[in-house]
C-alpha cells in the first residue's frame, strides 16, 4: 500500500502547484492604455495603423510570407488575442483552418464573433468565384467565395472604411482622429488607384497562368484572362497529368506569364515555365510578403510594377507616385 | 401486403406518430409536464442546424518478416473507420462524438461536451474523451505522424486511452511569447490497456465501480510553450496518470486481488521550426515515462494447469521506464519524412526489453487523402525480432477537427 500513499501525496502536491500557478496572472502588469488590435494579416494591420495612428497597439498574427490557409500557430497569437480589444479578420473562410480554435481558446469575450470587438472585414465586399455547389470534388472550397480580396487594387477603400468603422465602434472617443486618418488614407488610395489604373488598362485581355487562385481578383480587376490554373482545383496539388495538361494549354493559348506565390510548389512551377517557355513572376500575396511590400500601397505598387515588367508595359512612362503621407497621421 | 405485416406496419406508423407529437410537444403537452422555457430550438424538425459530420477511413497493407524462422506474411485490412459528429450546443458549449469501427466492431471512442463559458480561460470538459497526457495520447491513432503509436505509450497507457470523467483546463500568458497551460482530469477508470502484455491473455485490471473520491483515476498535465526567434516554438511538459486503487482479476480461476495502485509520469520536450513560407518544417521531440507501482500480474498455476483451485496471481511492482524520440522533416506542402525510436524497459514478469525503430514517409495526395509508407524494425528479447513494411492510406471525409493541439 506504500505506492498508494505516494500517489495521493503526488496528486496533492500537483494540485497545489497548479492552484498556485493559476494565481500567477493576477500579478501580471496592467495593460497599456492604447487600444489593443489584433489583425490576422499585415494588410489589415496596415489599415489599422493608418486609421488608428497612435491610439492603437497592433499585433499581426501572420507574417505575410506564409500560406494564409495554413498559418503556423504560435503562443504569442493566443496571448495577443486574449488581451485584444479589437480583432480584425479577412473572412470568407480565409483563416478558417487555424483561427476559430484560437479565438475560442483566447477566452476573450470582447472579440468573439458577434461581439463589438470582432470584425469580419469581408462583410460588404462582393466576392468572386462563389461556388454554385459545395463538394470536395471541387477542391478546397471557400463557400462564400474567393477570400484573397486583399489583392484587389480596389480593396483598399473597402478595408480602410471597414477598419475605421470597427475602431469607432470599440473606441468612440477616438472618432475624430479616426475620421481624419480615414480621409487621409482614402486620398492616398485614390491617388494610388489612378496610378495603378493607367498601368492596368494596358493589360486587358492579357493571358496569365496562376498556381493558386489568390491573384484572381488582381487579374480580373484589369480584365486579364486566367487562361490556366496549375492547381487543378483550389488547394489540390497538381498530378503529373495536370502538369502535362497545363504545359499543353499554355503552349496552345500562348500564355507566357505565370503568377505564383512563395509558398506554391515553385520547383514545379519552374519546370512548367521551362517547358512552356514562359516567365515566372513570384509575388507576395500579403503585405510584408517581400522587402518592397512594407504597407498595402507599396505592396500594390510592387505588384503592378512586376506585372508591368512581365508584360513589357513601361512603368517609366507613368507619372511618378507622390510621396505618401505618414501612415496613421490625421490631417 | 399480407395480413401479418399489415398490423406491424400500422403499429409502426402509430408509434412514429406518437413520437412525433411528443417531440413537437406544443399541442399535446400533458398538464404538469416539465416545461423547459425554451424557444422551440430543440424540437424543430428542419435541418438548418446540422452538425458537422465527418469520417476517416484508414487502410493498411503490410508485409512482416520475423527472424529465427518466425512467421512472414502479407496482410491487407481496413484498420479503422472514425465517424465524428460535432457542433456547438450553445454559445458556450461544444459537443462531439466519435464512433470507431474496428475489427472488434463498433465502439464509442468519445462523447463529450466542452464548456467554454467559464471566466479567465478556464474550460471544463465532461463525458468520454481521450486523456491529456504527453503529446500524443490526445489523438486518434490514424492522426499520428507514424503508423502506430510509440511502443512505450502502448505499453504503459494503452493503444488509445479514453476515460469517462471531467477535465479542467486553464492557460495564461507569461510575457508576450510564453504561455503555461494546466489540466486536471478525474475519471471513473483509466485502466484500459494497462497491466496486460500486448496480444497475450492473462489477468486483467479491474477498477471498482464504486469508490471513494480520492480513488477516482486522475490525470494532470502542465506544459509551457514559448517562441524561439521568429520561426520556432519550444514546448516542455509534464504529465501524470494515476489509478489509486484497482484489482487484478483472472476470471477463469475466479481470482480477484484488490489493493493495488499504479501511476505513470512523463516529461516531454518538443521543438518545432517552420520556414518563412511555411513550406519546410522540422519537428523533434522526446518523451520519457516512468510506470510505477503495481505493474502487471501473471497466473501461477502451481504446475497443475488443469486444476484451478491452487492457482494464484503473481503481481510485480516497482518502476519501469521507457521513452520515445522522433525527428520529422517536411520539405514541401505534401511531403514529409521522419524517424522515431521507442524503447521500453523489461519488467519482472514481462522480462523482455523491447524497442521499435520507425522510418516513415508521408505524402498528401491532397488535404483530404494521405499516403504513408513505414518501415519498422522491432527488437524483442523474449521473442523474434521483426521487420514490417506498411502502406497506410487514410482519407478524411468532411470537416474533421480536434481543436487545439497543446
Amino acid at each position: 500500500m506504500r505506492q498508494r500513499h505516494i500517489t495521493r501525496r503526488s496528486l496533492t502536491t500537483l494540485g497545489g502547484a497548479i492552484a498556485l500557478l493559476t494565481l500567477l496572472p493576477a500579478f501580471a502588469p496592467t495593460p497599456a492604455q492604447a487600444l489593443k488590435v489584433v489583425a490576422t494579416i499585415p494588410d489589415l494591420a496596415d489599415f489599422a495603423h493608418r486609421i488608428g495612428g497612435d491610439r492603437v497597439d497592433i499585433k499581426t498574427l501572420s507574417k505575410g510570407t506564409e500560406n494564409l490557409h495554413n498559418v503556423h500557430v504560435r503562443p504569442s497569437m493566443l496571448i495577443a488575442l486574449s488581451r485584444a480589444d479589437l480583432f480584425l479578420e479577412m473572412g470568407l473562410s480565409m483563416e478558417a483552418a487555424w483561427l476559430p480554435e484560437l479565438l475560442v481558446r483566447s477566452g476573450n469575450d470582447a472579440i468573439q464573433p458577434g461581439a463589438k470587438g470582432f470584425r469580419n472585414c469581408s462583410v460588404g465586399w462582393t466576392a468572386i468565384e462563389v461556388p454554385e455547389s459545395l463538394s470536395r470534388v471541387h477542391g478546397d472550397l471557400h463557400p462564400e467565395g474567393n477570400p484573397h480580396f486583399n489583392l484587389d487594387p480596389h480593396a483598399g477603400r473597402h478595408l480602410a472604411t471597414t477598419v475605421h468603422a470597427a475602431l469607432v465602434l470599440v473606441d468612440p472617443g477616438g472618432e475624430d482622429v479616426y475620421d481624419a486618418n480615414l480621409k487621409t488614407t482614402l486620398k492616398a488610395l485614390e491617388t494610388a488607384e489612378a496610378r495603378w489604373a493607367k498601368l492596368g488598362r494596358q493589360w486587358k485581355g492579357k493571358q496569365v497562368c496562376v498556381y493558386h487562385t489568390e491573384f484572381n481578383y488582381f487579374a480580373q480587376r484589369y480584365g486579364m484572362q486566367l487562361a490556366v490554373s496549375i492547381e487543378p482545383q483550389p488547394g489540390i496539388p497538381p498530378t503529373p497529368g495536370d502538369v502535362a495538361r497545363v504545359v499543353k494549354a499554355m503552349r496552345e493559348q500562348e500564355v507566357d506569364v505565370i503568377l505564383t506565390a512563395a509558398w506554391s510548389n515553385n520547383r514545379q512551377v519552374a519546370d512548367i515555365a521551362r517547358k512552356a517557355e514562359a516567365q515566372v513572376i513570384e509575388l507576395p500575396n500579403q503585405v510584408k510578403g517581400a522587402d518592397w511590400a512594407a504597407d498595402w500601397i507599396q505592396f500594390q505598387d510592387g505588384l503592378h510594377a512586376r506585372v508591368a515588367a512581365a508584360f513589357g508595359t513601361t512603368v517609366d512612362e507613368e507619372p511618378k507616385p507622390k510621396p505618401e503621407p505618414e501612415p496613421g497621421q490625421g490631417e | 401486403m399480407n395480413c401479418t405485416t399489415t398490423p406491424i406496419i400500422t403499429g409502426m406508423a402509430l408509434t412514429a406518430l406518437a413520437f412525433t407529437t411528443t417531440a413537437q410537444r406544443a399541442d399535446l403537452e400533458s398538464p404538469g409536464a416539465h416545461h423547459d422555457g425554451g424557444l422551440g430550438q430543440t424540437t424543430r424538425f428542419d435541418n438548418e442546424f446540422n452538425p458537422a459530420v465527418s469520417f476517416i477511413i484508414d487502410l493498411l497493407g503490410e508485409y512482416t518478416s520475423e527472424s529465427s524462422g518466425g512467421k512472414d506474411g502479407t496482410d491487407l485490412n481496413l484498420r479503422r473507420i472514425d465517424l465524428l459528429v460535432a457542433d456547438w450546443v450553445d454559445p458556450n458549449a461544444f459537443a462531439w462524438i466519435t464512433l470507431a469501427i474496428e475489427e472488434q466492431g463498433l465502439e464509442l471512442d468519445e462523447a463529450a461536451i466542452e464548456y467554454v463559458g467559464l471566466p479567465s480561460r478556464n474550460t471544463l470538459r465532461a463525458g468520454r474523451f481521450f486523456v491529456d497526457f504527453g503529446k500524443q495520447m490526445q489523438a486518434h491513432i490514424e492522426e499520428l505522424r507514424t503508423i502506430e503509436r510509440p511502443l512505450v505509450l502502448r505499453a504503459f497507457l494503452g493503444e488509445e486511452l479514453a476515460g469517462d470523467g471531467v477535465q479542467w483546463d486553464y492557460w495564461h500568458g507569461v510575457g508576450d511569447t510564453t504561455l503555461l497551460r494546466y489540466s486536471l482530469g478525474a475519471f471513473g477508470s483509466l485502466a484500459e490497456g494497462f497491466g496486460r502484455r500486448e496480444g497475450e491473455p492473462g489477468p486483467e485490471v479491474n477498477v471498482p465501480s464504486r469508490k471513494q473520491l480520492d480513488e477516482l483515476n486522475f490525470t494532470a498535465r502542465i506544459t509551457a510553450l514559448t517562441e524561439i526567434g521568429e520561426n520556432s516554438n519550444l514546448q516542455l511538459g509534464g504529465s501524470g496518470r494515476a489509478i489509486p486503487k484497482f484489482a487484478f482479476e483472472y476470471a477463469p480461476s475466479d481470482l480477484l486481488e484488490a489493493g493495488y495502485s499504479n501511476s505513470v509520469f512523463g516529461v516531454d520536450a518538443t521543438f518545432g521550426w517552420q520556414s518563412d513560407s511555411g513550406i519546410s518544417n522540422f519537428t523533434t521531440g522526446l518523451e520519457y515515462l516512468w510506470n510505477t507501482g503495481d505493474l502487471e500480474a501473471e497466473l501461477d498455476d502451481a504446475g497443475t494447469p488443469a486444476n484451478s483451485t491452487d492457482d494464484a496471481l503473481i503481481v510485480a511492482n516497482g518502476t519501469r521506464t521507457g521513452y520515445y524520440g522522433f525527428v520529422d522533416y517536411g520539405w514541401s506542402r505534401s511531403d514529409s519524412s521522419g524517424v522515431q525510436y521507442s524503447r521500453r524497459q523489461a519488467g519482472r514478469i514481462d522480462k523482455a526489453e523491447r524497442g521499435e525503430l520507425d522510418l516513415y514517409y508521408t505524402h498528401h495526395l491532397s488535404e483530404f487523402l494521405r499516403l504513408r509508407a513505414g518501415l519498422t524494425f522491432a527488437t524483442d528479447e523474449s521473442g523474434p525480432d521483426s521487420t514490417r513494411f506498411a502502406i497506410q492510406l487514410t482519407s478524411f471525409v468532411g470537416p474533421h477537427a480536434h481543436g487545439m493541439s497543446w
